[in-house]
């Protein structure tokens, strides 16, 4: 009896270690050891894609990607495109499993470039574009600062996709009834708020439960206030957060607050509900960016119209944020004629002829440098006219704050952030605070590297 | 022992391998992991202790074990008390069953749907509660509910509260349908008041039923996670952080699984302590 008792213990001992042990010896694997030997030539390859492309609100897509696809296939009757449409924001923890576990895709869709792009690169889950870029022509069609925003350590690892600016959406209605212009310079800018606020109406919906709209306020501020050229000295070089161009800035998004331009209790409105205000017509103006425009374009009740900031120091020229919604990546995987047909298929998405249909069809605009050729597509107006005025300030754009740091910094960045907004801290406190986040970062080489 | 009750062992086989695959091996992992800096995309490497020493000194982790503190203090007070006061005056109405119902429907609400709507209620220009303040002249009552870091917490823990005192109702009321009517007839007779009745026959009688909703309600506010993460994500600032909130963000946002699993073990004690004197107690 005893020695059976002993035996079944001991099973059972087995059976939990082998539990215990597998996803440690699973997970974390280098992804060169587990590529898979390509069985017996297939006569039809099949490529699974996952992407945020979906058929209402934020990157409404979809529509595009499946036409997209049907052509695809129906030109290369040997490939089979296999799309799985995850919506955001779960795509980024779905994926990170995914990887960890070694059942993501062949290729995917999903956001942000920069440090969290370079988690995939460091340990060789996604597999390095130079080549096929290079081959493609494909950095002839980008501009440097978003091919720099996909790369690490020299080498491209994504191709970025939409294009992205922050601005100032407004309700023509209503400036027309408050009887003010769309301003020309800070000052006139200051006044109009100052007339609709007068006039009964929130001058600038904005809403900060999320957390994440404010980092995109403040990556326009320091476009305008700090400029390109500093950010990059403190992305890549020892410049300080807390540097007095980045204080000005913050204490320049305080003073909207103090001035009372933003509804009342912003901390706790969402994203949505601050658009909503927007389109109900309480708030006569918008602070967000372009991956709205289709929404509003398509939902206004009312004359929208948009407008980039005007210059705010005398020494900076006029410029936003500028990003890349999102961008594709090629997990390395899969066997090499597998990865080939992915840059193939990739290659096709991202060509000029399908533009059209990413516009029109999709919603999304893509990233090309210089611009796109507006007189080619059936948009509205107010979307060519806020992306070619974008495309001017293409050369002095800077960051999106969220999506160039690690994911360590980004949550220093949202709770420290709302709690400046909130005067809970100082722009200098804040500043700090994120100086000693991006300090554990760098130590922790969770940087990115262009 | 085991060959003489096997067909036993045989019935309760796929229940414990269920149960083993899914909480005790990954709690066990857990535990594992926790001794290791792991970022998902990388191999772990084991670091011994370093994340419980980390744990001691980080700040945010002591916020978020006290808010987990407050919101337990807070969900055994309310909706408890609230719960035990309805099922004590539901149980002599006729109607019990239709309004034990009614009252019970805000448990069967996904906390997620309970988060979006309970933030519509909270937002500080269209929401309800605003709407109605003002329209009752209370405008200097308004607030910006779950945005004002000084209140939000307690506004996020009505929020658990009115998703929980159903719940409780219903509990105490099926626990008072099988108290001995006798006792309360005898009391009736020797002249006790409802209210000396109440805090000396039913309370007494419910013991075992309260200690059980307490454990219930500690262990639910330590792992407390939907309705802080839909509508607040733990902010403004780390104002509503909570364990919960925290695990998460380390885990799948700053992809520190292995100090995540760190605050996890803690958490897994913290609640294992807890239910163990709860249960030693009603033992008593």
């Amino acid at each position: 009896m005893y020695q059976k008792n002993v035996t079944i213990k001991l099973c059972a001992l087995i059976v939990i270690c082998i539990f215990i042990a597998f996803p440690l010896l699973a997970g974390g694997t280098k992804p060169e050891e587990e590529a898979m030997e390509r069985p017996a030539k297939a006569e039809v390859i099949t490529i699974t894609v996952w992407d945020q492309f979906g058929y209402e609100g934020l990157t409404a897509a979809g529509p595009a990607m499946d036409k997209l696809v049907e052509i695809y296939e129906e030109r290369n009757p040997n490939i089979k495109i296999e799309r799985t449409y995850v919506p955001q924001p779960n795509i980024r923890d779905q994926l990170r499993i995914a990887v960890s576990g070694g059942t993501e895709p062949h290729m995917w869709y999903t956001w942000p470039a920069a440090a969290v792009l370079a988690s995939y690169a460091r340990p060789g889950h996604i597999i390095d574009l130079t080549p096929a870029a290079n081959r493609l022509g494909w950095f002839n069609k980008l501009p440097q600062l978003i091919i720099n925003r996909n790369s690490y350590k020299g080498k491209l690892y994504a191709y970025p996709t939409e294009q992205d600016y922050m601005l100032i959406y407004y309700n023509k209605d209503i400036f027309r009834e408050v009887g003010i212009q769309v301003p020309k310079t800070y000052k006139e800018f200051h006044s109009n708020c100052k007339k609709l606020k007068s006039a009964g109406y929130i001058p600038v919906a904005f809403g900060n439960r999320d957390k994440w709209p404010a980092t995109n306020g403040l990556s326009y501020f320091f476009a305008l206030m700090a400029g390109r050229e500093l950010q990059e000295e403190v992305w890549f070089g020892d410049t300080l957060w807390n540097n007095p161009s980045y204080v000005e800035a913050c204490k320049e998004f305080l003073d909207w607050v103090d001035r009372g331009y933003f509804p009342k209790g912003f901390n706790g409105i969402d994203f949505g509900e601050a658009n909503s205000l927007f389109m109900m017509g309480d708030a006569a103006m918008n602070f967000t960016g372009t991956w709205m425009i289709e929404d509003f374009v398509n939902n206004a009740t009312f004359d929208l119209g948009t407008f980039f900031l005007p210059q705010i120091k005398p020494d900076l020229p006029q410029a936003t944020m500028m990003g890349e919604g999102s961008q594709w990546s090629i997990s390395s995987r899969y066997p090499k004629d597998e990865q080939e047909e992915c840059i193939k298929f990739l290659d096709f998405l991202m060509s000029e002829e399908n533009y059209k249909i990413w516009i029109e069809e999709g919603s999304l605009v893509p990233i090309v440098k210089g611009g796109l050729n507006w007189d080619m597509f059936e948009v509205s107006q107010v979307i060519k006219e806020t992306f070619i005025n974008g495309d001017k300030m293409a050369q002095v754009n800077g960051y999106d704050l969220h999506t160039t740091t690690p994911e360590s910094v980004t949550e220093t960045l949202y709770n420290n952030l709302q709690l400046m907004l909130d005067k809970e801290i100082t722009p200098v406190q804040f500043l700090k605070a994120m100086d000693d986040s991006w300090k554990k970062a760098k130590a922790a080489d969770e940087i990115w590297v262009p | 022992m085991v060959m003489k009750n096997w067909k036993a062992y045989l019935f309760i086989l796929p229940a414990f391998a269920l149960y083993g695959s899914f909480i005790l091996v990954p709690s066990i992992q857990n535990v594992v992991y926790s001794f290791f800096h792991w970022t998902t995309l990388t191999e772990g490497t084991f670091n011994g202790i370093k994340n419980y020493i980390e744990l001691f000194k980080d700040k945010v982790f002591g916020l978020a074990l006290l808010h987990n503190v407050i919101w337990a203090a807070l969900t055994i007070l309310f909706p408890l008390i609230v719960g035990l006061v309805l099922a004590v005056t539901l149980s002599k109405l006729k109607s019990r069953v239709v309004l034990s119902t009614i009252y019970f429907i805000p448990a069967t609400i996904p906390f997620v749907v309970s988060g979006i709507i309970w933030g519509w209620i909270y937002n500080p220009i269209f929401g309800l509660l605003n709407q109605f303040l003002r329209g009752v002249g209370l405008e200097n009552l308004t607030r910006s509910w779950i945005g004002d870091r000084k209140i939000a917490l307690y506004a996020l823990n009505i929020l658990g509260g009115w998703t929980f005192y159903g719940f409780c109702a219903v509990i105490f009321m099926s626990s008072l349908q099988n108290l001995d009517q006798s006792i309360y007839d005898a009391a009736k007779i020797d002249g006790a008041s409802n209210l000396q009745t109440f805090f000396h026959i039913t309370i007494p009688s419910l013991k075992g039923t309260i200690i059980f909703l307490m454990i219930y309600s500690i262990i639910g506010a330590m792992k407390f996670f939907d309705i802080v993460y839909i509508t607040t994500k733990g902010g403004p600032g780390y104002s509503t952080e909570i364990l919960g909130t925290y695990i998460f963000k380390l885990a799948f946002r700053q992809q520190r699984q292995g100090y995540s699993s760190s605050v996890a073990v803690v958490l897994l004690i913290l609640v294992m302590t807890l239910s163990v004197i709860m249960l030693r107690r009603r033992e008593k």
